[in-house]
């Protein structure tokens, strides 16, 4: 495994990684909107009234929309974004970020 | 010679390219954390997220080289009104599989410069690319396979790629 992207990641700040958390989570939800309704990046842009670049940056987890954004995608496309978004990061706090290892969980019940 | 192993397990799983015993992905974290440390972190996060997903969706990720399967994962930057982070991690998919990829090494990009104008990513890129089509054909061939989101190699060579007639960065 690799120890320096787990260092790495573990330097962000609580902050950041919580905006990371809000980012990546509106861009699995915009993710699986566009799969259930079988639409492209573009029309879900024309839909959302959101540009292509605004979309792209939404699906690569790097986008920081303002609220009058996540409305107008809430209220154009019928959706829920904003608490499926929270509830998914509540859900992935909850849960730790990757499966312990084996030899771990072994080694503690030594 | 080229090895591919276990890089970063979820409930998916990332696979890293080892050149001559250098993990490419490790070497290009070490790199960037030097000279881009935020970047760095930002990357390092976004990969762990990543590979918790349920499946590994091509959406979040840059198409580089598509036709040749390659892709970047990359990260934003638009907060602190930064939006450009110039950190490409390349990778590519196991074929017909979207719980598992392979990373290759990566690149720090110009904003300006697509990656056909920067010699090394490209020979990054077609790296992983010719590894690929290498692991894609043991996979056809039953030498390796797909277990439960895992890659299981039949033998301890499976993984091992000596070919460096077919592969020519």
């Amino acid at each position: 495994m690799s120890a320096i992207v787990r260092r790495l990641a573990a330097k962000m700040s609580k902050e950041e990684q919580l905006a990371q958390d809000w980012q990546f989570a509106l861009a699995r939800r915009v993710a699986q909107i566009l799969e259930q309704r079988s639409m492209t990046q573009r029309e879900f842009a024309q839909r959302a009234r959101l540009t292509d670049a605004q979309v792209s940056a939404i699906l690569h987890g790097g986008a920081n929309p303002t609220l009058g954004v996540l409305a107008r995608i809430a209220a154009l496309l019928d959706v829920e974004i904003l608490t499926w978004v929270n509830s998914d990061v509540q859900a992935s706090r909850r849960r730790p970020a990757t499966p312990e290892p084996a030899t771990r969980r072994l080694r503690s019940l030594t | 010679m080229y090895r591919v192993r276990l890089w970063l397990a979820g409930r998916c799983a990332l696979y890293a390219v080892e050149r001559d015993g250098v993990c490419l992905a490790d070497d290009f974290f070490a790199l960037l954390s030097e000279k881009h440390e935020g970047d760095a972190v930002r990357l390092a996060r976004f990969v762990e997220m990543y590979v918790n997903e349920e499946v590994l969706r091509e959406v979040h990720l840059r198409p580089e080289l598509p036709h040749e399967g390659v892709y970047a994962m990359y990260n934003h930057r638009q907060l602190l009104r930064e939006n450009y982070n110039p950190s490409r991690l390349l990778c590519s998919y196991l074929h017909g599989c979207n719980s598992i990829l392979v990373v290759g090494g990566g690149f720090i990009k110009q904003r300006t410069e697509p990656i056909q104008s920067n010699q090394e990513a490209m020979m990054l890129a077609r790296e992983l690319s010719s590894i690929m089509s290498v692991v894609n054909q043991r996979l056809a061939f039953g030498q390796l396979r797909v277990e439960n989101r895992r890659l299981v190699a039949t033998s301890v060579e499976a993984l091992i790629i000596h070919h460096t007639g077919e592969i020519n960065p």
